[in-house]
């Protein structure tokens, strides 16, 4: 499965229960600012990853519902961070301290 | 106002958005938006700068308070409707450079596709709905699609085919953005969408015109044709009796056709194919005599028998009706001018009759 970055970080954030909202602050925060997410991407990831059971809904309170990552998410997600990691690696291994 | 829509939503987002912020420089600010829209609507009132951004959402689901909520706290406002009907919105926002809705490309591309996915959906439907229409006007009973039914399901068909055609061009562009493809595909479909009302308008028209309509059909008589029609009286006991006297009568297998109309009082009228006669689903439709005058038609499911005995310098006038329906054959000579009228009432038939006398 083809992970953008929104997706990445989405799913990183939704490892704690969280709402739309907040959703997007905690990815704004957790790309060090890099990464600003519309309300339209948050919660077009919200329907897609519903859909294909990477999320799951927690709670709905008032007019928010909360949502948190589910074990084929966590399954999606960690591949993912494998793939980086022997990414960084390989190209650490490459170049030594020699950057391109 | 309304302006005709210039840009393909798919695969000129752009070019749209920069128009009707254009147009809101100017004063006038667009209503709502639809997929395959073709007139937009503007209302006029202060002019003033403002972004404006599309937003594919999922089927039908209207968009939910919170993400409305969201996309307010970064700037944004619903314009338009939020209805189940739709999957595309439009939001605007005056702040000069706001968080935009969409900020993954990726994430758009998607969406895109699965909007066009909807509509290829809805015109596959569309296509196999026609293809059952079809099907059932071939095989109704008595009758075939004769060649104007042809011409509207080909003309149907087709332009739906074209339509899909275009959807799955359109996907596959969206999936390559940037194609020098994008701008011809979208002028193409932004014709075909604002040809479809007037290929409606066309469609009724040409229905309203075949329900009602006057149909005159001029048959000139050949000297060679006969008919003879003999009555059979009871069973067993068969009385052959020519109602007219034939100047010559031949049973050539190569021309002739038998054919029985059992009626009601136990007499039956056997009719003998002549090369004037006009089949049907190989059921004879009609019948012209020259040498014995006789006429014989089926109206509707009527036989309907004529023997005319007038001299063939008179004019011979004969009604018959069926319902909505009027029959009127006029004999002048040699040629036979039969004029069928359908949801007509008498008054406008003999209307039409009287025109054509002059």
């Amino acid at each position: 499965m083809d992970i953008s970055p929104s997706l990445y970080y989405f799913l990183m954030v939704l490892t704690q229960p969280l709402h739309g909202y907040q959703i997007m602050h905690e990815v704004e925060k957790a790309s060090n600012g890099t990464l600003t997410m519309g309300a339209g991407t948050c919660y077009g990831l919200i329907s897609r990853c519903l859909s294909e059971h990477l999320i799951e809904l927690k709670e709905e309170t008032d007019r928010k519902k909360t949502y948190q990552i589910t074990s084929k998410g966590r399954d999606i997600l960690n591949g993912e961070i494998e793939r980086i990691s022997q990414l960084l690696s390989l190209t650490q291994t490459y170049l030594g301290d020699n950057h391109v | 106002m309304y302006k005709l829509q210039k840009y393909d939503i798919f695969l000129q987002a752009g070019e749209f958005l920069r128009w009707i912020e254009d147009m809101a420089l100017e004063g006038w600010f667009i209503q709502d938006i639809h997929e395959e829209t073709i007139l937009i609507k503007f209302k006029k009132d202060q002019a003033r700068r403002l972004r404006y951004s599309l937003y594919h959402h999922e089927y039908k689901k209207a968009p939910s308070e919170d993400f409305l909520d969201a996309a307010r706290d970064q700037g944004w406002e619903l314009v338009g409707e939020e209805n189940l009907k739709k999957q595309l919105f439009l939001f605007r926002s005056s702040l000069e450079d706001p968080i935009p809705l969409e900020t993954d490309p990726e994430e758009i591309r998607i969406k895109i596709k699965q909007s066009i996915n909807r509509n290829i959906f809805n015109v596959v439907l569309y296509v196999f709905i026609l293809s059952i229409w079809f099907y059932r006007m071939i095989s109704a009973d008595s009758s075939s699609p004769d060649d104007t039914d042809a011409i509207v399901f080909i003309a149907l068909y087709g332009f739906q085919l074209l339509r899909l055609i275009l959807m799955l061009i359109r996907r596959k562009l969206v999936s390559t953005s940037g194609s020098k493809w994008n701008g011809i595909v979208s002028r193409i479909s932004i014709q075909i969408n604002r040809s479809i009302p007037l290929f409606i308008v066309i469609v009724l028209m040409f229905f309203a015109y075949r329900h009602t309509h006057a149909e005159m059909v001029k048959t000139t008589i050949v000297p060679d044709a006969f008919v003879t029609v003999s009555e059979m009286e009871g069973y067993g006991n068969s009385t052959q009796n020519e109602l007219m006297t034939a100047s010559q009568f031949s049973f050539d297998p190569s021309y002739t056709y038998f054919y029985q109309i059992p009626q009601a009082d136990g007499y039956t009228i056997s009719l003998y194919q002549t090369r004037q006669s006009i089949l049907k689903n190989d059921v004879p439709e009609a019948f012209i005599s020259a040498s014995t005058r006789a006429i014989w038609m089926l109206f509707g499911n009527v036989p309907l028998l004529k023997v005319l005995e007038e001299s063939p310098e008179s004019i011979t006038y004969w009604q018959a009706e069926n319902g909505l329906e009027y029959l009127t054959l006029f004999l002048e000579g040699n040629v036979l001018y039969t004029l069928h009228t359908v949801n007509l009432d008498l008054k406008q038939h003999q209307t039409v009759v009287e025109r054509m006398g002059q």
